[in-house]
């Protein structure tokens, strides 16, 4: 019983919200295939592709421990070498005259 | 990892005139990160199999492989060697990827059957389904001579009618048939040389017949990459045996000037013979070997040339008369011409082809003739009717059609493999197309997929290829379309990105069907 005006505009923004929700759903599934595609790229790369499940989940396991105890390692440690290793330098090029002017004073 | 170069000799701008056509090879070496990944791949792959070996020393696991007995325990261990270790803890786990039971004949499309594993691939079960029409890129079909049509086997099955299939015989008892005279004159005519011998079989007919060539106080130089069958055949002549790079003329020509010039060993005497074993076209790298090169060398240095012709029988050269026809020479510059029927000819066995006293001598004094079961009728029929189609005889141009076909066939796959960006190894006219994977873990995924997408390739892994250079190998066919290639190629691009395997730093594009002026091809 709609006036065809009226069902054209309803199903209009019908269409265009069900269009923009199909295109977030393709995204998604993108984004998961690139996902999926980076993972199968680890296995195949480290051969764990071949192993059996249990052994995957183990080897899977270590890797991830081991790289999280790297990037942890990494942030505990890095800021704090590469500011001794700047005070280091900049203390052999500028730093002499400096402190033999202030006792003076 | 072979040296990298892209060999381009013109006209005999290198080498005086010797090549009368252009000789392109393609060696091209991976960037450093896939041998480095393919390492860490290995490495991975030995650790879990070191842990694997422990839990079934220790009891841990079932032990499915080949052990010694309870009583030989403290004896030498047989299975420790890496070999072993390399079967049981790396091949096992990707092993359904070969011996799979076809079902129909080796065409350029086949039937598979079946198979699925329930305790990865320890043991496997048919289900009973066949894969139908599977394109057949790993059979060495090259002329298409497979075939079951009616018509081409009318000359077969009359044959078969009239002599069974039994011989019951060897050659120098009872086992000479006018049709293995009649094909022996045929294969004499078709090389264009004196007599020919045929064999049984086509690994027998090497192995078999280099030690009746060759004895004690001889020299053997074998080239790097020979088949089983000549390393086999040599090893058991008794010879000395010296082994030079893969084609390559400087080190063959050291070796020859050290033999001359030292002799034997201790004695220093002079060889009584030196023979040099190569091969027509290698199958597992693609290359042609170089011919007019090894004949100047072999007449400067007065050796002999034991030239296998297994895969380049049929498939190159203007009429499929092999490598020799292919770079223009004679057939009495190679001392030895042998070659099989199994590739070109859609049969079984193996000739050797030369003057008149070498095969009277081989008729008396090899293994094969004296021992061994000789050729049965049907298959000799078959070489038969396949060499005069070849040659023409039977009225027809097949035989020069299939030759061009097979031809065109493989120059067009090459040269769209080498614009998608895979690294191919050998030589442009090759049949042979190998095509590198390096890392142990793309092996499986890609012969599965492929087998998914209904394409059967064969890959090749370790004792078969160096280490770390595991490869597909496809067999271009006369038989295959263009549907076919193209199908084949369409599936090879989507896998080759899927499983990154465009290694190439020399292709000439990514997107070729930008390229509109390759598409134009001048038909015959």
């Amino acid at each position: 019983m709609l006036s065809p005006e009226k069902a054209g505009k309803e199903g209009a923004c019908k269409s265009s919200s069900s269009q923009s929700h199909w295109k977030l759903k393709m995204d998604i599934k993108h984004v998961k295939d690139y996902i999926y595609w980076l993972y199968y790229q680890y296995l195949l790369i480290t051969c764990s592709y071949v192993l059996e499940p249990w052994e995957q989940s183990m080897f899977h396991t270590i890797t991830v421990t081991v790289f999280a105890m790297v990037v942890y390692t990494a942030y505990v440690f890095v800021p704090i070498h590469v500011r001794l290793a700047f005070e280091f330098f900049s203390q052999i090029f500028g730093g002499q005259p400096d402190s033999t002017v202030s006792i003076v004073n | 990892m072979k040296m990298s170069f892209l060999t381009f000799w013109k006209n005999g701008v290198s080498n005086g005139t010797l090549y009368k056509k252009t000789f392109i090879e393609h060696f091209e070496q991976a960037p450093m990160y896939v041998a480095v990944l393919t390492f860490v791949g290995f490495g991975v792959g030995t650790i879990f199999g070191y842990l694997r070996d422990f839990m079934r020393a220790w009891g841990l696991e079932k032990r499915n492989i080949a052990e010694e007995r309870e009583q030989q325990k403290d004896f030498v261990p047989l299975y420790q060697d890496f070999e072993n270790f390399y079967t049981r803890n790396l091949y096992m786990r990707i092993r359904d990827n070969w011996n799979r039971p076809i079902c129909s004949v080796p065409g350029p499309q086949f039937d598979l059957m079946e198979r699925v594993t329930d305790d990865y691939n320890w043991t496997f079960r048919f289900t009973g389904r066949t894969i139908k029409n599977v394109i057949n890129m790993g059979s060495y079909n090259y002329l298409g001579f497979a075939e079951t049509e009616p018509n081409a086997l009318k000359t077969v099955t009359k044959e078969l009618q009239k002599y069974g299939t039994g011989i019951c015989s060897t050659r120098q008892e009872m086992g000479t048939l006018d049709k293995h005279v009649e094909l022996e004159k045929l294969v004499a005519k078709f090389l264009g040389v004196d007599d020919a011998m045929v064999f049984g079989m086509g690994f027998a007919t090497n192995s078999m017949n280099i030690p009746a060539l060759v004895g004690k106080g001889c020299l053997i130089l074998s080239d790097e990459l020979n088949h089983t069958s000549l390393v086999l055949g040599a090893r058991l002549s008794g010879a000395t045996i010296r082994i030079f790079k893969h084609n390559n003329m400087q080190s063959l020509e050291k070796l020859l000037r050290d033999a001359i010039i030292y002799g034997q060993p201790r004695s220093r005497r002079a060889w009584r013979k030196i023979i040099i074993l190569v091969e027509g076209i290698y199958s597992m790298e693609g290359s042609i070997v170089r011919l007019p090169e090894i004949v100047s060398l072999k007449k400067k240095y007065k050796a002999y040339l034991y030239l296998d012709e297994a895969h380049s029988i049929g498939a190159v050269g203007a009429t499929g008369r092999g490598v020799v026809e292919y770079f223009g020479m004679s057939p009495d510059d190679v001392d030895v011409l042998m070659g099989t029927f199994t590739k070109s000819f859609g049969a079984a066995g193996g000739y050797i082809a030369g003057k008149k006293d070498l095969v009277d001598f081989l008729r008396t004094h090899s293994h094969s003739a004296v021992y061994a079961t000789s050729m049965c009728p049907p298959v000799a029929e078959q070489i038969i009717r396949a060499m005069k189609c070849l040659m023409g005889l039977d009225g027809t141009t097949q035989g020069l059609q299939r030759v061009r076909q097979l031809g065109k066939n493989t120059r067009y796959f090459r040269r769209r493999l080498h614009e998608m960006g895979f690294i191919i190894y050998g030589n442009d006219d090759s049949p042979v197309v190998p095509l590198l994977l390096y890392m142990p873990g793309k092996i499986g995924a890609f012969a599965r997929r492929m087998l998914e997408k209904n394409i059967g390739v064969v890959v090749v892994g370790f004792p078969a290829t160096p280490i770390t250079e595991s490869r597909a190998r496809f067999c271009v066919s006369a038989a295959h379309t263009r549907e076919m290639l193209d199908t084949v190629l369409n599936a090879l691009d989507e896998l080759g990105d899927f499983l990154q395997l465009k290694y190439s730093r020399y292709s000439k594009s990514s997107h070729p069907e930008l390229y509109e002026e390759t598409r134009f091809e001048l038909e015959d």
